[in-house]
């Protein structure tokens, strides 16, 4: 298994060298299941790599075999237009996930994104596991808003949806609540001056 | 128009969609469209398997955060869940009943006015992988032709989200859906950034996206990405279009 971030561009986390071998490869070779499942933004599951992957993915298939990898599924971590990384999940025999292991690894990539996010700069002290921050499918309220802040704040999707996450926390207000703000334009986010955020009601 | 010219209206849209485009969140929002219109519901909408024990709606005829509440609802709890657990219709069931099974759900559907609640499955291949819920503000029995009809709706919206034949297992599938509820959320994202960008409604921004995406012959998704990138400027999105 393991986890890489495209913000900081390198390997987070990997459970064994194979797995660093892995995402080495894909890194190298620009090609592979992660690199279709950032392109894509969808999971890419490849349950035997001895077979028409071969074709698909030249370099890094044959690669992958030597090292003694069979199957790769690889889960985007992403949020629509924030992508934070992918989890890549490995095997040495062939085969396809089942339903089980499919919700299983679904849940490893939330509780990913969900650390991913959290690591990006902003996120207060303690506001990762904040009541008002939980509901970690989001409200359709709380994607719209985030679009709206990142014209407004003039900052990457990724930073908009921070910012809202700062302002619920320091208001100790749901999350969706502070979105609905957002939308009927009472509440507006200002592009940041010098390191300091300045909000307006 | 007479109801029949309706229906064929409606099926040449939604056939339209699927043939000439590969949009996902386009085929959806279309087919509650013409499920509220072909089936006189006061709302419609399309869940899907989520990977998370539950549904999660890709798709509902309205954009009303109240409208939209009633089938997020029904992520974890309803006549949805309970209709894509069974692969079976749900049919008439009113908000009476509904309230005596769920409570705060039949609350909901009660406050907002439903007065009857269906559910038809989502199947693809021997799997069920979501539901078409329709709500009603009156007494709305389901005879035998409107469950047809909504059945070939919801079937209809099958084939929009899983083209691919190779598609033929729930795992695969499975992972397909995880990336067309990411589309949808994309779609949000963007409908933001363009009611902003350009001082519009958020429907406004939509059809803005729509429009675009067609003319330029590309999912919503993949013109939604462009949108959110820093400089989603330079896609000549805008609320004037040349031709």
């Amino acid at each position: 298994m393991s986890l890489i971030s495209g913000g900081i561009r390198g390997l987070i986390a990997a459970t064994d060298g194979v797995a660093a071998t892995v995402e080495a490869l894909q890194f190298s070779t620009g090609e592979g299941p992660c690199v279709d499942a950032s392109r894509w933004r969808r999971p890419v599951l490849q349950p035997d790599l001895d077979t028409s992957s071969v074709a698909r993915w030249p370099g890094f298939a044959a690669g992958a075999v030597n090292a003694g990898v069979r199957t790769v599924f690889a889960f985007p971590l992403h949020i629509g237009g924030i992508h934070l990384g992918v989890l890549d999940l490995h095997r040495n025999t062939a085969g396809s996930l089942t339903a089980t292991e499919l919700a299983e690894a679904v849940a490893c990539a939330d509780a990913a994104t969900a650390l991913l996010l959290h690591l990006q700069r902003r996120t207060p002290e303690g506001a990762a596991l904040h009541p008002a921050l939980a509901d970690r499918l989001g409200r359709i309220e709380v994607h719209q808003a985030t679009g709206m802040v990142m014209v407004q704040a003039r900052v990457s999707l990724a930073d908009a949806m921070l910012l809202l996450r700062a302002r619920a926390f320091a208001d100790d207000r749901p999350i969706k609540d502070l979105a609905r703000d957002v939308l009927i334009r009472t509440v507006r986010f200002s592009p940041l001056r010098a390191g300091h955020d300045t909000t307006t009601d | 128009m007479e109801p029949d010219q309706h229906l064929l209206s409606a099926l040449l849209q939604l056939t339209d969609t699927l043939v000439t485009r590969v949009d996902i969140i386009d085929v959806l929002n279309t087919v509650t469209a013409a499920s509220t219109s072909l089936l006189n519901a006061a709302a419609a909408g399309v869940l899907l398997e989520d990977q998370r024990g539950g549904l999660q709606p890709i798709a509902t005829s309205s954009d009303r955060a109240e409208i939209r509440e009633l089938f997020e609802l029904q992520s974890h709890q309803g006549p949805s869940l309970d209709c894509y657990r069974s692969g079976a219709p749900v049919r008439n069931l009113s908000t009476d009943h509904a309230t005596h099974r769920w409570p705060d759900l039949g609350s909901a559907f009660r406050t907002a006015g439903v007065c009857t609640i269906h559910a038809l499955p989502l199947q693809v291949r021997g799997h069920t992988i979501g539901a078409v819920s329709l709500l009603h503000a009156d007494p709305h029995p389901l005879d035998a032709h409107d469950t047809a009809l909504a059945q070939a709706l919801a079937d209809l919206a099958t084939i929009g989200l899983i083209q691919d034949p190779a598609l033929s297992d729930a795992t695969t599938i499975g992972a397909h859906l995880q990336g067309a509820l990411n589309s949808r959320i994309l779609i949000e994202q963007a409908k933001g950034a363009l009611s902003e960008r350009h001082a519009i409604t958020i429907e406004a921004a939509y059809q803005l996206l729509r429009q675009h995406a067609r003319r330029a012959g590309q999912p919503m998704a993949t013109l939604a990405a462009a949108v959110l990138q820093q400089s989603g400027t330079a896609t000549g999105i805008t609320p004037h279009p040349q031709s």
